[in-house]
């Protein structure tokens, strides 16, 4: 069973129509690539799955059970998060700060169980800094765990991104273009965590990337969308070789 | 030696209520980023309803003509006389007179959350910038109903309080503005406890990224809510402190102006920081009742009121210009994590491992 299936998606914006029949499947614990030039739907999809934008129809499944339509902060308790093409960091928090607030609290985050639960939260504090740590440990941003983001370069922001959406064990990560302006070594770095997460922590991936020669031997399936529709599927290989997508990103 | 005493202690007065007002603003701005510039509303909504209970609820207990209490003409014209009764009855009864005391601290909160979440109604669905000039309006909207509605606080001609600490004689402004400075420090503690929590952290976090909040499990539409909720409560309740304190309430006091002094104390202060939310407060009343105190030594060619008013906006832009973040900055989140970070470094430089 799918861990994620969207079902006939259209989505418009005025005279544009973004997402037109859009029918995909993500498996658990694979990593899905989402392909196509500028402006053929694939942030539109993130959004729509993600909460953002609420499609005009058409239905989206997730482990199951229907979400179409579900708030952003429901289906991240449900096991669905995701990141920014522009990286949206908290800006004026620390590094640990910003993994701290995208854990998952029992108690605490509202005033009056900040006041009354404190005891039991302190404790869950504990445990979501250590989990926090490992977690830069792994994304290699340990060193800078009590600097501002604001005071992060591009890359680090965007691993600080990936580093927050870790924090609440999420069963599949939406990923806007995690290598857009990063170099090539750092790129190739962050490929391999998402893969190993994928392989240790069984967590399944949806990227939009257009860096397709850094991405492309690591994903297990692909989609490739042109003008708002689904064009093509398979394997990555199967995807790029189709004349079809080389006409799509190459104009003629 | 007298003057100063009764100088000092009406700035700890002052002080005390502000304090109040400038953390829950902070509250709401420096940690949530939601303007609210209709603050005077939630103080106005705690200082009326006391005002409109209070002389009423002890005129009922020593027995006066129940047509001096709920004949709305009547009461206009009698309602000092009945305060000053109630006063001396209260003289002689202290724990009555306290327990009056916290059940309309009680209220004003109550009456600022509830006004508070009517004030999130629009504030979950509009822009910063159109809240900001909803929440104006708003502000004013009850003090022109107050006015015009003279059940409530009689109009424009005002209602009388009783003194609820007459029964410590020659104390009793002492032990009244002990009281206040106590319920005002026990607001300090409850909101360094909130915002130094998960609570705080997710407050900060919508601020700073509305988006990536939501995406990241935050309810902001609830945190919204409660945050006005708390914060208008707060206001209530230092609006009900003002009403005992001054022993009248007149609803033409609550003008926009209070709004905005709050917001300069946030400013000025530091917004994200409550100690600099509290020194802003403390900076702006000491200047203000100094001024007060010494104006007539001051020779002046105006009116000593612009005086006071270059005063602050002068104090304001030079702060703005050299200390734009105020005098005390928003610092990073408490930690309380123990064992796992004592073996870094905690001072920013890089931690070799």
């Amino acid at each position: 069973m799918s861990l994620l299936i969207t079902d006939g998606l259209f989505k418009r914006f005025g005279g544009v129509i973004a997402l037109d029949n859009v029918s995909i499947r993500v498996e658990p614990s694979s990593i899905t690539l989402l392909v196509g030039p500028n402006g053929s739907g694939k942030s539109t999809l993130i959004n729509v799955i993600s909460g953002f934008y609420k499609p005009d129809s058409g239905r989206v499944f997730f482990n199951n059970c229907e979400v179409t339509g579900w708030p952003p902060h429901k289906l991240y308790s449900a096991g669905i998060a995701r990141t920014f093409q522009l990286p949206a960091p908290f800006a004026k928090m620390t590094v640990l700060e910003n993994l701290l607030v995208a854990a998952k609290w029992s108690t605490g985050e509202s005033p009056l169980t900040a006041l009354l639960h404190r005891r039991r939260w302190l404790e869950e504090e504990a445990e979501h800094v250590e989990r926090a740590f490992r977690i830069l440990e792994l994304l290699s941003l340990r060193h800078m765990w009590d600097r501002r983001a604001s005071e992060l370069s591009g890359g680090q922001l965007k691993l600080l991104e990936l580093g927050r959406v870790l924090m609440s064990s999420p069963k599949l990560i939406l990923l806007d273009e995690p290598l857009a302006g990063i170099n090539p070594r750092l790129a190739e770095a962050i490929v391999k965590h998402i893969s190993s997460l994928r392989d240790e922590l069984g967590v399944a991936f949806l990227i939009v990337e257009h860096r397709l020669d850094v991405i492309a031997d690591y994903a297990d399936y692909a989609y490739a969308m042109f003008r708002g529709r689904v064009i093509e599927e398979g394997t990555p290989k199967q995807v790029l070789k189709s004349p079809q997508v080389l006409k799509a990103y190459l104009g003629g | 030696m007298a003057e100063l005493f009764s100088f000092l202690l009406g700035l700890a007065a002052f002080y005390s209520i502000y304090q109040m007002l400038a953390l829950s603003l902070n509250l709401e701005y420096g940690y949530g980023g939601l303007p609210n510039f209709g603050k005077v509303m939630f103080f106005a909504g705690g200082a009326f309803v006391t005002g409109a209970l209070l002389t009423r609820l002890v005129a009922l207990s020593p027995g006066a003509p129940p047509d001096m209490v709920w004949d709305v003409s009547k009461f206009k014209i009698y309602n000092t006389l009945l305060a000053t009764r109630g006063s001396g009855y209260l003289a002689t009864n202290p724990l009555l007179a306290l327990t009056l005391f916290a059940l309309m601290l009680i209220l004003g909160a109550g009456v600022g959350a509830l006004l508070g979440i009517l004030a999130s109604y629009p504030a979950v669905r509009l822009r910063e910038d159109y809240l900001g000039v909803t929440l104006i309006v708003s502000g004013e909207l009850l003090r022109i109903v107050a006015r015009n509605y003279e059940p409530l606080v009689c109009g424009t001609l005002g209602v009388s309080v009783p003194n609820l600490f007459a029964w410590a004689g020659t104390y009793s402004e002492l032990i009244k503005v002990g009281s206040m400075v106590a319920v005002s420090t026990a607001t300090v503690l409850l909101i360094n406890i909130m915002v130094n929590s998960p609570y705080g952290r997710a407050l900060r976090a919508m601020r700073d990224q509305e988006a990536a909040a939501a995406s990241l499990g935050k309810d902001v539409v609830l945190l919204k809510i409660k945050t006005l909720a708390v914060g208008s409560a707060i206001a209530g309740a230092a609006g009900s402190m003002y009403a005992m304190y001054l022993g009248a309430v007149v609803a033409d006091e609550f003008t926009p102006l209070k709004t905005f002094i709050v917001w300069l104390m946030v400013v000025m202060g530091g917004a994200g920081n409550n100690a600099g939310a509290c020194l802003g407060a403390l900076t702006y009343i000491g200047i203000d009742r100094a001024l007060t105190l010494f104006k007539h030594l001051i020779p002046l060619p105006f009116d000593v009121n612009y005086l006071y008013y270059t005063v602050m906006g002068v104090a304001l832009i030079l702060l703005l210009m050299y200390r734009p973040e105020g005098i005390l900055p928003e610092r990073p989140g408490r930690l309380y994590a123990t064992t796992e970070i004592s073996s870094d470094s905690r001072g920013g430089q890089a931690a070799p491992h």
